[in-house]
């Protein structure tokens, strides 16, 4: 009985001291205090990987707490540039963004400290460990996809090494390695995984791999470099050109798996290639406060909510996401219900081997591309 | 003088007086000090800061690489020039560009001059007309003629809504989609009115007395043409050559929308893509490349222009050439000339609206029409609204109009101010720096001066904030590219008002703005409203210069319709550019109300 008395003063106590470290922004404010000292600024300003934050959480946000939230989707590339450029400026504009890079990331803006990472404390229990240090908040699978009114059930494809005939030159499309570094996260991603490309490559053509690269990964970038893909900036570009309707030589894509729900409505055939050893990337999105940001506690209610089921609903209620808040659900026309149980059909980077290999992969890929 | 009508004694008197009040009273040496103090900073700084770019260690490499930023490297000018990947950033975009701009010089040259020559020397039916229906596509933003080039050839090579032809069931070729082709044919047809105005006025000051000596002494006109008037066109000629191929190495758009899917990439498209990759000292080096290029030919064109001067032949004034007749060509070339503006001017202004006003390509029953890309709430096969109902238009509207507006207002005063400034001072160093230093933008193109802008104001230094991410940037980057003309018309109006009346108006007690509001702005209304309508018109259409410089929120109507065209809404995009399309034709034709003049021939930008 005195026992917990007094621990219950020790840790007041604390709580106490921490809030007196921390006047600007409490971590350990209660849900209602973060909500109030969030309306009372009013706005927060996000850049973000998905469209969906300006399209559906904004007005969902806005509703619920009054707080307006400014959206604008922005490719990781523009986005570091602009944190680095508004942190370093002192002209902070933006106060929460949803970052693919988390090669740059850990390497860069959390130990220069331009950003700042923050677990919600009342939700920290169902994000697991490994996701909290930076904070993923979403994990989207970018899959190879195919057309099923073209090609029927399965994919014209069984290896990725097929995508480096002839017979797909210039019918790869692809994002623009140069500006999105989901890519060089997959070729980095690939080098890591040498040892499956190659065992695919001889299970499909019945012969070694001849590597004249440095690895197994490493070749099929050459070589998928020298087959003519299609490039472009934008993924919805991509789900389009593969899945619209109508076509006799229907191309091959990697697109975000989330382009499946708009097959009934912009009356597309997008469908997912089985395709050995990898169907594609498994991409974290990472979520997290910038250095100085205007408005702090609107960003990390905005947090918060997106890591809830209603603001996580625009990603997980439909097909092709999956929230890091384990406790939420998925979408049921997902091909598998969670992220892990892809297993190891989609390759996972690794932060720090992209942040060594980046600008190398970056150059061979220019080197090769046609 | 004023004074020389005065006995001697007034003279001196007044002259000491008016010395003195000049002294004190007249700040024309303090707005000419300030003058050389700002456009130091805004014309200066930022080519310097270019130069310092290309060779300092950039913060982003600094911190992934180690280093220190800022720290003297020529990493970038061997990735550039020497490295494995230089072939595929510089010297294939290098040869790239000057293929495309070799072949789109010499259709823009060709019909350039014979469409001048038909249209001021021949009876072709209405050239009345066509001298100013043919300068359209000059109004037009670069990207009107590749969207609609696209909008009609596109093929499922790439992604976005079906080729007109597509649907009808021709399938182009890539060949003629994308790539080097379409590309010269698109910035041909943007750029020979050029051509067109400056063969116009070159054929229009050739003395007509020697083609009559000529045909007196019994030569045919095949003749005339032959051996007077052609070579008097050499000067013109290589003045054309050398500005068009300027201007076609500085285009973005169309190398952007046409070169892109076929991995064409020109200088341009490059150094775009550097910049979306935050290489920034690889931006430098390709934007000092492109400037020292347009330099080079800038001083090539005012060598020949020199070294031909002796040639020019003035008079002939007022007496018109005698429209040859055509006999049986006359049908062939009207047909000719007004087919060229069918397709160069009409045809993308038709293709564009009809593109968004067909919810699906290629299908023209009735059914098919309706204006849900303007109006629709949720436009079918997008996630976006039509065009009046998407903030972003909207936003993009008001940007364009704010931005070219208060940048060409701007523009316009400190044009007049610097030719006030450099003719009120002559022979001093402050009126011959600031006549070269405002002339010094017309040689860098655009994309090179946004990344030297791009790079100078992306941070604070001193009292002048970082400026990126805002308006006031993008306005002062238009103030200063479109300085030249301003400065320009600026002077040159100023030379016409000697400094008598204002003398005057001194000795009667006019304090300096009451001089400068009661005696010059009057005198200088027309001058003014053509170095303020001018450079709107240029801002907005303004792409290439605002392109890498514009920020969520500060999209322009030309930049907005880049957005769309990533995004393959290609009906948003071209209605997009249609707005502008109206815009710049509505200003013109205010301009040509205001000043009674057909203003097309002034349309430097």
């Amino acid at each position: 009985m005195k026992k917990t008395k007094i621990l219950s003063l020790i840790t007041s106590f604390f709580f106490g001291l921490t809030l007196l470290l921390q006047p600007v922004v409490s971590f350990s404010m209660t849900l209602d205090e973060l909500i109030a000292a969030a309306q009372k600024e009013g706005e927060v300003n996000t850049y973000w990987h998905s469209s969906r934050m300006g399209k559906k959480v904004a007005a969902a946000f806005e509703a619920k707490y009054g707080i307006k939230v400014n959206a604008t989707k922005m490719k990781d590339s523009e986005m570091t540039e602009r944190i680095v450029r508004e942190v370093t400026s002192g002209n902070v504009i933006v106060d929460l963004v949803g970052y693919d890079d988390g090669p740059f990331l850990d390497t860069v803006l959390t130990p220069k400290g331009m950003v700042e990472n923050y677990v919600p404390p009342y939700l920290s229990k169902d994000i697991p460990a490994d996701s909290q240090k930076p904070l993923i908040y979403l994990w989207q699978p970018f899959v190879i996809g195919y057309n099923s009114e073209t090609y029927g059930d399965s994919c014209p494809i069984k290896s990725l090494w097929q995508l480096t005939e002839k017979d797909w030159s210039g019918r790869f499309h692809m994002w623009d390695p140069r500006i999105a570094s989901s890519m060089l996260q997959m070729f980095s991603a690939m080098e890591d995984r040498s040892d499956e490309l190659a065992a695919s490559y001889k299970k499909h053509y019945g012969k070694d791999l001849k590597v004249s690269e440095a690895n197994a990964g490493l070749e099929f970038v050459k070589r998928l470099a020298q087959n003519n893909p299609v490039l472009y900036n934008e993924d919805y570009e991509i789900a389009v050109a593969v899945g619209t309707k109508g076509q006799s030589k229907a191309p091959i894509g990697i697109y975000s798996l989330g382009r499946h729900r708009e097959n009934a409505k912009k009356n597309l055939a997008l469908a997912l290639c089985d395709v050995d050893p990898f169907k594609g990337l498994n991409q974290p999105t990472y979520m997290q406060i910038v250095k100085g940001a205007p408005h702090p506690h609107a960003a990390r209610l905005l947090a918060y909510y997106v890591l809830t089921q209603e603001g996580a609903n625009p990603w997980v209620g439909v097909v092709g996401a999956y929230s890091s808040n384990s406790s939420l659900g998925s979408s049921p026309d997902n091909p598998y219900p969670t992220a892990e149980a892809w297993k190891g059909t989609l390759l996972v980077s690794n932060n720090t081997n992209v942040a060594n290999r980046r600008s190398d992969l970056m150059d061979f890929w220019i080197k090769h591309s046609k | 003088m004023f004074t020389s009508n005065s006995t001697r004694q007034n003279s001196l008197l007044v002259s000491l007086k008016i010395k003195l009040s000049k002294l004190l009273l007249q700040p024309t040496f303090l707005i000419g000090v300030i003058l050389v103090i700002i456009l130091s900073y805004l014309v200066i700084a930022p080519i310097v800061s270019i130069f310092s770019n290309s060779v300092s260690l950039t913060m982003m490499d600094a911190m992934l690489s180690g280093g220190k930023d800022g720290e003297f490297t020529y990493k970038y000018v061997d990735r550039v020039f020497t490295s494995s990947i230089s072939e595929k950033i510089f010297w294939i975009p290098l040869k790239n560009s000057l293929t495309v701009s070799f072949f789109a010089t010499l259709i823009a040259l060709t019909l350039g001059l014979i469409l001048a020559s038909l249209v001021t020397s021949t009876n072709i039916f209405g050239r009345k007309y066509l001298g100013f229906l043919l300068i359209i596509p000059y109004m037009l933003p670069s990207q009107a003629m590749a969207t609609a080039w696209l909008t009609m050839f596109k093929n499922r090579k790439i992604s976005g809504p079906q080729g007109m032809l597509e649907s009808f069931g021709i399938t182009p070729p890539d060949w003629l989609a994308y790539g080097p082709l379409p590309i010269s044919i698109c910035m041909a047809l943007s750029y020979f009115p050029f051509a067109f105005l400056l063969f116009s006025s070159a054929l229009g000051k050739i003395d007509i007395q020697l083609e009559e000596v000529a045909s007196t002494f019994g030569a045919k006109t095949k003749a005339i043409w032959l051996k007077i008037i052609l070579p008097l066109l050499i000067p013109t000629t290589m003045s054309v050559l050398l500005l068009t191929v300027a201007r076609t190495l500085g285009t973005f758009a169309t190398p952007y929308i046409l070169g892109t899917p076929a991995k064409y990439t020109l200088l341009s498209t490059s150094l775009y893509s550097s910049v979306r990759s935050n290489d920034s000292g690889v931006v430098a080096v390709i934007a000092i490349v492109l400037s020292l290029i347009g330099v080079m030919l800038l001083l090539v064109d005012i060598w020949v222009v020199r070294k031909w001067q002796r040639f020019v032949t003035v008079g002939g004034k007022g007496i018109k050439r005698q429209p040859s007749k055509l006999g049986i060509f006359r049908m062939p070339t009207t047909f000719f000339a007004w087919v060229i503006f069918l397709i160069a001017a009409l045809g993308p202004f038709i293709v564009l609206a009809l593109s968004t006003l067909m919810r699906e390509p290629g299908n023209f029953s009735f059914s098919n029409f309706g204006l849900a890309y303007w109006t629709g709430v949720n436009v079918p096969g997008m996630d976006q609204p039509g065009i009046f109902t998407s903030p972003e238009v909207i936003t993009a509207l008001k940007n364009s109009f704010l931005i070219a507006g208060s940048a060409s207002i701007i523009c316009g005063i400190l044009g007049l101010l610097i030719g006030y400034a450099v003719v009120r001072l002559p022979g001093t160093l402050i009126s011959s720096f600031l006549r070269q230093i405002s002339f010094l933008p017309y040689l860098m193109p655009g994309l090179a001066f946004a990344a030297a802008y791009l790079s100078l104001f992306a941070i604070s230094r001193g009292p002048i904030p970082a400026l990126y991410g805002s308006i006031s940037l993008l306005i002062l980057v238009m103030v200063v590219t479109y300085l030249p003309y301003a400065s320009r018309s600026g002077i040159s109006a100023m030379m016409q008002v000697g400094p008598e009346p204002e003398e005057a108006g001194m000795v009667l007690g006019a304090g300096f703005w009451r001089r400068i509001i009661s005696i010059l702005a009057p005198l200088q209304k027309s001058a003014l409203i053509i170095a303020i309508i001018l450079p709107f018109i240029t801002g907005m259409k303004e792409l290439s210069l605002v392109v890498m410089l514009v920020t969520p929120g500060t999209e322009l109507l030309t930049t907005q319709s880049i957005r769309f065209l990533d995004f393959g809404y290609t009906q948003l995009a071209n209605a997009t550019i249609l707005i502008i399309g109206v815009v710049v034709m509505i200003s013109v034709l205010i301009l040509n109300r205001v000043t009674k003049t057909n203003l097309a021939s002034g349309l430097g930008g």
